[in-house]
């Protein structure tokens, strides 16, 4: 009984120091990012580096806010990243609905399209894109880049929305078309309200994958016009000198948003990741 | 509620999305409008170059599209590639031949003369450069090499009041440097551009080219070659030059010099405005290249304005006329962060101080950077054999019938 | 009544099915159509005459593509290997009884790979620089090595650095998948196990991997077919240098300099590759379904 108790407490400790070194590893790039972005230029480059800045200061956050193209391209992203979600959810939804209320023929064909369209390397769509949207005369709009990040996003909300749909037992929509509903009602006031929060977190989902994507981005967009924040984040290094602190003052501001989106729908997200890219 | 704030702020965001159309239409039926591509180490100078010309001519509006190092090469190339392209862009003077054979550029000669541009006025080698079949395809505004920059108090602590001659005294100041720990030079062999562009200039020295007068053949195999990049290893190797030079790119290599980590470094006069900021208490000098018996040679290079063939035919009118005023010979004086690429202009008295004064004269012994049709898909390959080489993977040798071949097989592709 | 065009419920699936599929076919398939006829034309930014298959017979002479092609077996299988073990060692210690605030541990540790692309290669770029970079400083304090390592800048680390960040960002997803699947597991058969007096390890060979075989094996699909598809953070961290050119890197290169005959051609090889697998994956998920 000793041994085994002395064993399990060997095992417990060695699995703790093992999470809190994964924690640091994880951490760690992100508290150097931090610790960059409130240094003076001065301490940068310190040798040795140094974690806690000999003078705090917000200059960098400043200039950044400022000086810079980063504001204006957080509205690009913002406004991007909604049309590109709205309207993923509002097609991938109703699209998912019928892959999992209606048999229709080639209905696992097309939904099977929808999944493989997940993988799909954007280096490869990223040129035909390039010369479509050209003469479409949609290169360096919001609209054009909206519109190729539901590339991104319509697969996933479809595939997602699917299993979300199976999920809500045929039954109590057939309660509600006794109650005289028809199929849009019973969608619209019984179905959808049920999954709001897992559509809610699609949507997140959705909008961070605009928000982040850069391949595309770096690519169809040329100006402060539609340029969204990740591909701004290379401004800040010119022939004459990058400029870590600024770079990192901006990187923590991309960073914000998204992890709080996260963390805000954190539940539902993790149980929508495993339904829908295990389960269907 | 909730999904009506949701419904809302989509349509909040489409109708910002259509009003910014509109507006961009509007503003387009009164006057036209002009994209210029401009880097952002001009962006400064460009803004008020925009906002004069404006003021002079209320028909024409320039957009500015700012650009930077790493990426703006790669971003024009395909902006140009299609219709819809911006009216014009600023770019190397070695990014014109490559562009213009393509078909992607529009001629200059006489739509620069049309408003008043002489262009006997332009410094031969620079129009040269950007120049194909006699027809000028960018109009150059910046023009220079590289020379020497030397922390005169580290040389004069050795016994140095001017700066070596040639390349073995250099190399021997350099074994003195390092007895001490302190390394002469570095090579940017961080950056491609960068990497390739110190390793032509070395063959250069020696005699050596880079491909055939015809250019279908490649001649890095030759003992000029080999002699060039085992320059670039052995100097390495032996603790001349740093070994932190596989990180390096002219930007790092001028901070270590900035900070006393280098006694030496190679680059152009643009740098002498950044050092003089950054640096104040730098005491530094400058000087020509060392060659093998003499002043050796430097690649030489520059900016300039040239108009996309594929942008909006109607505006090439208006775009041509602000590029005249672009590159006038005051305002290439403005521009500038080196020589203007005006014989007027270069005659000014803020290009003949000390400093400037051994770039002027390493100019003399110059030759253009490559500017070869394939250049750009050569350029990694190139790289690539320097760091093999450098990394002691392959030897010097190797490396260059390596890149020998890989070239071939492109240029045969 | 037997054979009418459309049944019931094909009549009632069209309007939900019908815009969201346009959508697809328009952004998806059309291109995808345009990206494969121009690696078939003679000149593929114009998309005019017919090549055959001298675009690919090209891009197979190209010294680069062989190149790109081994740096991407190199970094496909680095990545997905190391993010297997570490994300199911990790999933496997949160998974134990008695250790707490499993909640705590799986979202600090999924951090990693909510953060923006971009801005984790940023910020490894700036962690792994040779002089002043934090992790050689880390290292030489803790005696680890004697000089600093060229991490992004030398053929002897590029690759190697590079699959640190992206095992970084992805063993995170690996351990939330493989956990999910642990709690699946009933746990009284690890009780009937204990009491014929298994060992660990034989639980773990015996229940745990079986059970989660499928579930595994998608994980190392998806993180497959990321690591193919990867872009920005090569792209940002070593721009392809020093041996790190894959093939997404190899097409963006083709792409830039406007060599789009063999940028075509390569993407139609990335297409196909990727697919592959893709393909294995979608074998799998019908299965589960």
């Amino acid at each position: 009984m000793n041994v085994k108790h002395a064993r399990q407490i060997m095992g417990d400790g060695l699995s703790y120091l093992v999470l809190a070194l994964a924690v640091v590893a994880v951490l760690m790039p992100l508290a150097w990012i931090i610790s960059t972005s409130i240094k003076p230029s001065a301490e940068i480059f310190s040798n040795p580096p140094r974690w806690i800045p000999l003078e705090p200061t917000l200059d960098n956050y400043i200039l950044v806010l400022t000086e810079s193209n980063i504001p204006s391209a957080f509205l690009n992203s913002l406004i991007t990243g909604v049309i590109a979600a709205f309207t993923a959810l509002a097609l991938g939804c109703s699209a998912g609905y019928a892959f999992a209320r209606f048999r229709f023929r080639g209905s696992k064909a097309l939904s099977l399209f929808m999944l493989i369209s997940q993988m799909l390397p954007l280096t490869v769509l990223m040129i035909p894109m390039y010369y479509m949207e050209n003469r479409m005369g949609l290169i360096d709009t919001r609209l054009g880049l909206a519109m190729a990040h539901l590339v991104i996003c319509m697969p996933l909300v479809t595939w997602m929305a699917r299993g979300y749909f199976k999920g809500i037992p045929k039954e109590i929509e057939e309660a509600a078309m006794v109650d005289g509903c028809n199929t849009l009602q019973s969608l619209w006031y019984v179905i959808l309200p049920l999954l709001k929060p897992a559509l809610a977190a699609t949507g997140i989902y959705a909008f961070v994958s605009s928000w982040n994507e850069f391949t595309l981005a770096n690519v169809l967009t040329r100006s402060t016009a539609s340029r969204t924040v990740p591909v701004t984040l290379s401004e800040f290094s010119s022939y004459f000198k990058v400029d870590w602190g600024q770079t990192m003052a901006a990187a923590v501001l991309i960073t914000v948003p998204i992890v709080i989106a996260f963390m805000s729908v954190q539940k539902q997200f993790v149980a929508g990741l495993a339904s829908g890219a295990v389960k269907g | 509620m909730k999904k009506r704030n949701k419904v809302l702020s989509l349509l909040v965001a489409a109708s910002m999305e259509m009003s910014a159309m509109v507006c961009i239409e509007g503003a387009a039926e009164e006057q036209t409008t002009i994209e210029w591509w401009t880097p952002n180490w001009d962006e400064e100078v460009s803004r008020e170059f925009v906002e004069e010309f404006e003021a002079e001519n209320p028909d024409i509006h320039v957009e500015l599209v700012i650009t930077d190092w790493d990426t703006y090469k790669d971003k024009i190339t395909v902006a140009i590639s299609t219709t819809g392209a911006p009216e014009l862009v600023t770019i190397l003077l070695t990014d014109v031949a490559p562009f213009a054979e393509k078909g992607l550029l529009e001629p200059l000669t006489e739509r620069a003369e049309a408003n008043g541009i002489d262009m006997s006025d332009f410094i031969d080698a620079a129009l040269d450069i950007t120049s194909v079949d006699g027809e000028a395809y960018g109009l150059p505004f910046r023009y220079d090499g590289s020379g020497i920059y030397y922390n005169v108090d580290i040389l004069s602590e050795y016994g140095y009041d001017s700066f070596p001659e040639t390349w073995d005294e250099m190399l021997e100041l350099c074994d003195l440097l390092y007895a001490d720990g302190i390394y002469g030079f570095a090579w940017p062999l961080g950056n491609q551009a960068n990497a390739a562009t110190r390793l032509v200039q070395q063959l250069y020295t020696y005699g050596g080219d880079v491909l055939n007068d015809d250019e279908t053949e490649c001649l890095l195999n030759s003992d000029a070659a080999i002699s060039a990049l085992n320059a670039i290893v052995s100097t390495i190797e032996n603790g001349q030059a740093s070994p932190s030079s596989l990180e390096y790119d002219n930007t790092t290599m001028r901070e270590a010099f900035g900070a006393g980590e280098l006694a030496f470094n190679f680059t152009g006069p643009f740098d002498s405005s950044t050092l003089d900021e950054e640096y104040p208490d730098l005491n530094y000098a400058t000087a020509v290249i060392p060659g093998i018996d003499g002043m050796g040679v430097t690649t030489a290079n520059g900016w300039c304005v040239a108009m996309a063939q594929n942008c909006d035919e109607e505006n090439k009118d208006a775009a041509a006329r602000f590029m005249a005023y672009i590159v006038q010979p005051e305002n290439q004086a403005r521009i500038t962060q080196s020589f203007p690429a005006s014989k007027t202009s270069i005659q000014y008295e803020e290009f003949s101080t000390d400093v400037l004064a051994p770039f002027a004269e390493q100019l003399d012994n110059s030759r253009a950077e490559p500017s070869y049709t394939r250049w750009s898909e050569m350029e990694p390959i190139i790289y690539e054999y320097i760091q093999y080489a450098v990394s002691g993977s392959m030897t010097v040798e190797e490396a260059c019938e390596g890149m020998t071949q890989d070239i071939n097989s492109l240029l045969q592709s | 009544m037997k054979r009418t065009l459309l049944t019931k419920d094909e009549k009632r699936a069209i309007p939900f099915l019908l815009p969201g599929v346009l959508v697809t076919a328009l952004l998806i398939i059309y291109p995808l159509a345009y990206i494969i006829s121009m690696s078939f034309s003679e000149d593929a930014m114009t998309m005019s005459g017919f090549a055959g298959l001298t675009n690919y017979l090209n891009l197979f002479k190209n010294p680069q593509f062989p190149k790109a092609i081994v740096n991407t077996i190199y970094w496909t299988f680095g990545t997905v290997i190391f993010s297997f073990l570490i994300g199911f060692g990790l999933a496997l210690l949160i998974n134990r009884r008695t250790v707490r605030a499993k909640g705590f541990w799986r979202s600090v540790i999924f951090i990693a790979w909510i953060i923006p692309g971009v801005v984790k290669a940023t910020a490894w770029k700036w962690l792994f620089q040779t002089n002043g970079g934090m992790v050689n400083h880390i290292l030489t304090s803790l005696g680890l090595i004697s000089e600093d390592i060229p991490w992004l800048t030398s053929q002897k680390y590029a690759m190697l650095s590079i699959i640190i960040v992206q095992v970084w960002a992805c063993a995170p997803y690996v351990m939330l998948m493989l956990n999910a699947g642990l709690q699946q597991i009933p746990m009284d058969l690890y009780e009937c196990a204990d009491l014929d007096g298994a060992t660990w390890w034989q639980k773990t060979m015996r229940i745990t991997l079986p059970l989660l075989k499928d579930i595994s094996f998608i994980c190392i699909l998806m993180t497959l077919v990321w690591a193919i598809n990867e872009f920005s953070l090569i792209w940002i961290m070593t721009s392809g240098g020093h041996n790190t050119t894959t093939l997404s890197l190899l097409v963006y290169n083709q792409f830039k300099v406007l060599n789009i005959n063999s940028a075509a051609a390569s993407a139609v090889m990335q297409l196909i590759i990727t697919m592959a697998f893709a393909g294995l994956y979608v074998k799998f998920v019908i299965k589960e379904d």
